[in-house]
């Protein structure tokens, strides 16, 4: 299993900064949005972000989305191409993007790896039909992890500090996600069908219903507690989703720089080492940057 | 009275319209707004007097092209380019909300395809003093605040439609469609440059606005009325922006007292001097 920071995806490679990320196309910037996905086949504006970037021609789509195109798109220079992540939100559309051009695709919400699961889930049965190989390595998602000495310890540093960030910092205006053509309508489709059957209920409707430390972490919206809890509820989360890639959100809500640093140290040298067997036996190197596959010792 | 029928009608190499016919008579040409073609039984009453072609914008319901629709230009060109493969040379045209904008622009750019022309609450025109409400802001769940009475049965339906699942997706689907489709030559300031091409209608206009609009205030309808020589405006002053779902009697009654009018003379000004 590979574990990365969380937030920001930022990588060097030969001295060139590659920064992948949504800049594109986020449901924030729905004036990019206007106008609806690209049909298939046409270039990109996620790839191509990501393409600018490495060509370090910076300026020529950032902040671009889907409303602007360049004459040409970018092509890229560097061989092999670096990997390319994409994050998506359960678009039927960004699945095949992701499969077919063998990206990694991350499904990153602050909502666990249990909500995460429906999500992924598709994923792969997209993958399948398309006769795509169930790379673990090809997917991603996030999720809080909070260690301490004990469990009862972890809910004591931590309890205050994760319901500030769930109750205080999770007022996203659902206006910026549902934006007119952010979603094409093979997808809204699809969203509007689970919800109405209620097969999905969205991560923020669940926390309306009350949710405090007990019924965060049995939803999956933290793992938090000993190392020991933490190996086996990660591992178990990893296995359960087939996903070898977490964006690991070790700072929440208030918590204090040491608290913070406590966390990722115990991370680090608690339950990072017995997860590095995860998952070895399939190849991550179509989505991994060749430079950061060596395991220091 | 007869059921609709649909027919599929590939308007150019960009656009395949999906065209609902209601009823019989002479031609009119419907463009629907906010919601799509799901507007009750509207159609059918203006049916009773016309032939009623009613297609659907690119990008909602069987309708496509709409990524390849680059402008309002373009947009018009399809709605012409379906006029002529309708054979309807020349047609009455009735437009709601963004469908308003369509028709203002057809009748604008060829006015002699267009014989009498009816802007129900349209869109199109910005008014800094009176911009109105942004209707690209709403939830879903809020689309009930384009009716006057938001409690009303049709206006909780319209945000919330009853049916089986399939229904209500489908429906639903249909009017994120409509919404994406409008977005795309609306937002964010409505304003592709119809104002300065509205002298040239020639069409004898009618403006019918809601009296509780907030998305076309009075403002808006008073620069529709102001740039379309002799447009006359006729409001219901109880609705809101749904016209066609708030008050279908009341707002076909007014259509076909316009539409079955005697046929004023052209403007003389434009006649002469604004043919395509």
């Amino acid at each position: 299993m590979r574990v990365g920071r969380a937030a920001v995806f930022e990588w060097e490679l030969e001295g060139v900064p590659v920064e992948l990320g949504p800049h594109g196309a986020q449901p924030v910037e729905p004036v990019g949005c206007v106008g609806g996905p690209q049909p298939p086949g046409r270039w990109n504006p996620h790839a191509a972000h990501v393409e600018t970037r490495v060509r370090t021609q910076a300026t020529a789509a950032h902040g671009a989305g889907a409303g602007v195109r360049l004459g040409q798109p970018p092509r890229l220079i560097q061989e092999p191409r670096p990997p390319v992540w994409v994050p998506g939100g359960g678009s039927l559309e960004t699945y095949d993007f992701a499969l077919t051009n063998t990206y990694n695709y991350s499904y990153l919400s602050f909502y666990g790896y249990k909500y995460a699961k429906s999500v992924l889930d598709s994923f792969w049965r997209r993958a399948d039909e398309l006769g795509v190989e169930r790379n673990p390595f090809q997917a991603a998602f996030a999720q809080f992890v909070l260690v301490s000495e004990t469990d009862e310890k972890a809910r004591q540093e931590y309890e205050e500090h994760v319901l500030y960030f769930y109750n205080k910092c999770m007022h996203i205006n659902p206006r910026y996600v549902e934006a007119p053509g952010y979603r094409s309508a093979r997808s809204t489709r699809n969203v509007l069908k689970a919800r109405l059957e209620g097969t999905n209920r969205s991560g923020r409707d669940l926390l309306k219903s009350g949710f405090g430390w007990d019924e965060l972490r049995a939803a999956g919206y933290i793992i938090a507690g000993s190392p020991e809890t933490v190996r086996a509820e990660l591992e178990a989360a990893a296995r359960s989703l087939n996903v070898a890639n977490v964006a690991l959100l070790l700072q929440v809500g208030s918590a204090p720089h040491e608290l913070t640093c406590k966390n990722t140290t115990l991370f680090a040298t608690e339950v990072m080492p017995a997860l590095r067997e995860v998952f070895s036996e399939h190849d991550s190197s179509p989505f991994w940057p060749v430079t950061t596959q060596r395991v220091p010792q | 009275m007869t059921a609709p029928t649909v027919t599929q009608v590939r308007a150019n190499e960009r656009v395949d319209f999906s065209v609902r016919v209601h009823g019989s008579g002479p031609g009119l040409l419907y463009l629907h707004g906010f919601g799509g073609l799901a507007c009750g039984d509207f159609l059918d009453l203006l049916g009773r007097s016309h032939t009623v072609y009613a297609p659907e914008m690119p990008g909602v319901g069987g309708s496509t092209g709409l990524d390849e629709v680059r402008s309002t230009w373009e947009l018009a060109l399809a709605y012409h380019d379906l006029l002529q493969l309708l054979d309807l040379p020349e047609v009455a045209v009735v437009g709601h909300s963004v469908g308003g904008m369509i028709a203002a622009e057809l009748a604008a750019l060829w006015p002699s395809s267009v014989n009498r022309l009816a802007l129900v609450s349209p869109m199109g025109l910005f008014v800094e003093s009176s911009p109105g409400d942004d209707p690209f802001a709403l939830l879903p769940t809020e689309w009930c605040q384009f009716f006057a009475d938001q409690d009303s049965t049709v206006a909780r339906r319209f945000a919330d439609p009853d049916g089986s699942i399939d229904e209500r997706v489908t429906l639903l689907v249909d009017r994120a469609t409509a919404a994406e489709a409008a977005a795309k030559f609306l937002f964010p300031i409505p304003d592709r440059g119809l104002s300065r091409r509205l002298y040239r209608v020639t069409a004898p206009t009618l403006l019918a606005a809601g009296g509780l609009d907030t998305f076309v205030p009075a403002g808006v309808v008073e620069a529709f009325r102001s740039g379309i020589p002799h447009a006359q405006v006729s409001t219901v002053p109880e609705a809101g922006h749904m016209l066609p779902l708030e008050e279908p009697v009341q707002l076909s009654k007014i259509l076909d007292a316009f539409l079955g009018s005697v046929v004023p003379a052209r403007h003389p000004a434009a006649e002469g001097g604004a043919r395509a």
